[in-house]
């Protein structure tokens, strides 16, 4: 399953209300993840937004305690309905994992989908089971 | 970012205080409360030391068979167990829990130690001994680590660099737990079956039940050099070249099939240290030795205790 970009108008945000659901604190830990992050996000002018397999659409951005430098990165739920909170952890999960295999194929070099798909199949993630 | 603490409310589970009934005491360092266990006579005074992503529970089988020897000191790292846990990863680096369990022992009044370390109990126990070889009386070290050249699983992408790689970490580690929900279990061998019972996989659950709380567990690999220019590559070198000059009483016990520190690194520390015993090594043990032999564990520490004289020992 594959996730959809788009941009900030077309994802029809105007009422939504960001709730996180991943934080990093440390993108550059290994520098090639920082590299591509810093390239993609400026060349969206600042924030990328994604749609995932379950519809869901979803921010990723500085966080906001860190707007100066990439120090922090979140990805954001983008609720947009008043029952959104109902949204499953695993629903939630999925959206994640493909936005996480995207990432990989972009990154690249020894850094794999399918390295992510096995470690999953390792720790039981059930995202990565559910593909093995 | 980085101003939160969580703090656990200190409340045990009865199916987790039958097997932990351990009387929990704190202390408060730089503001911050850390947790830890005191059981056991005055006198030689055996601190034990956990990894990640354990706590004191790790050592609840071996802490009752040796209490009458002497005493057990088990304290929660920051960031684990029911000590505080800040929010900002920048906090948990092993600078900071050398210094802060360095603090707790001063606090605590803690003389003539005998350190019994396992996975980062290793460099954080090391990292103490020789800036303070003096106070420490003898070493039970198993399955760790104490120089900067990584072992071939940690050099791996697959599984580990992966488990902690930029947002796969926050998604594997903090979100989904795997390292206490699976890690575990596949880092045990003769235990393993032990996992699948509720109370021990909830006991290593306890400390860690939101993705905020597990911050350490994500630092603790991204402290752990790779390369020269990492985060803790000087300090692990320094560490291994300070070895040689610690000639306090060392045992080795080394679980035979962890893949994370194969047997190699025991008899690498028997190379380094002037004063080790060949390595004891569990067949059937692994990178957990606590929950696979807490019994040969103990009979070590035990040995350590008899060997070392101690004028000021009370029965």
């Amino acid at each position: 399953m594959t996730i959809q970009f788009l941009r900030a108008q077309e994802a029809d945000l105007a009422r939504a209300v960001p709730r996180q659901v991943l934080l990093e604190q440390n993108p550059g830990f290994y520098q090639e993840f920082r590299d591509f992050l810093v390239n993609r996000m400026e060349s969206e002018g600042g924030n990328l937004f994604f749609r995932g397999p379950s519809c869901q659409v979803y921010r990723v951005s500085l966080a906001e305690e860190d707007p100066v430098s990439l120090t922090g990165l979140e990805i954001c739920l983008m609720e947009t309905q008043p029952d959104a909170s109902q949204i499953s952890d695993e629903t939630i999960d999925l959206d994640l994992w493909s936005f996480l295999e995207w990432l990989l194929e972009q990154v690249g070099g020894e850094w794999t989908p399918e390295a992510l798909s096995k470690t999953g199949a390792v720790y039981r993630v059930p995202d990565a089971s559910e593909r093995d | 970012m980085g101003q939160e603490i969580y703090r656990h409310n200190g409340d045990i589970p009865e199916e987790i205080r039958t097997i932990y009934p351990f009387e929990s005491h704190w202390i408060e360092l730089d503001g911050l409360r850390m947790h830890y266990l005191d059981e056991g006579m005055e006198g030689p005074t055996v601190i034990l030391l956990h990894g990640n992503p354990t706590w004191s529970f790790l050592y609840r089988e071996i802490i009752p068979k040796i209490t009458a020897h002497c005493r057990a000191v088990a304290p929660d790292y920051f960031g684990m167990g029911l000590s505080d846990k800040p929010a900002a990863e920048r906090f948990y680096t092993l600078e900071n829990h050398t210094r802060f369990i360095t603090e707790f022992i001063n606090r605590l009044g803690l003389k003539d130690i005998i350190f019994v370390v396992q996975d980062w109990g290793g460099p954080i126990g090391f990292g103490y001994a020789l800036s303070r070889p003096e106070n420490v009386s003898g070493m039970l070290i198993m399955n760790t680590w104490a120089w900067p050249d990584p072992s071939d699983f940690h050099a791996s992408v697959l599984p580990w660099r992966m488990l902690h790689a930029p947002l796969m970490g926050p998604y594997l580690l903090l979100r989904q737990n795997v390292l206490v929900e699976r890690g575990l279990y596949l880092s045990t061998s003769r235990s393993r079956q032990r996992f699948k019972q509720g109370a021990i996989l909830n006991g290593y659950r306890l400390p860690f039940t939101t993705p905020g709380s597990r911050i350490s567990i994500l630092a603790f690999p991204r402290n752990i050099p790779l390369k020269p220019g990492d985060l803790n590559w000087d300090r692990m070198k320094k560490m291994e070249k300070g070895l040689k000059s610690l000639e306090l009483p060392c045992r080795l016990l080394w679980g035979e099939k962890d893949i994370v520190f194969p047997p190699n690194n025991a008899h690498r520390f028997q190379r380094l240290l002037p004063n080790c015993s060949s390595p004891r090594f569990i067949p059937d043990g692994s990178h957990f030795i606590q929950e696979d032999a807490p019994g040969e564990i103990a009979e070590e520490i035990l040995e350590l205790v008899k060997q070392i004289p101690r004028a000021e020992v009370s029965s």
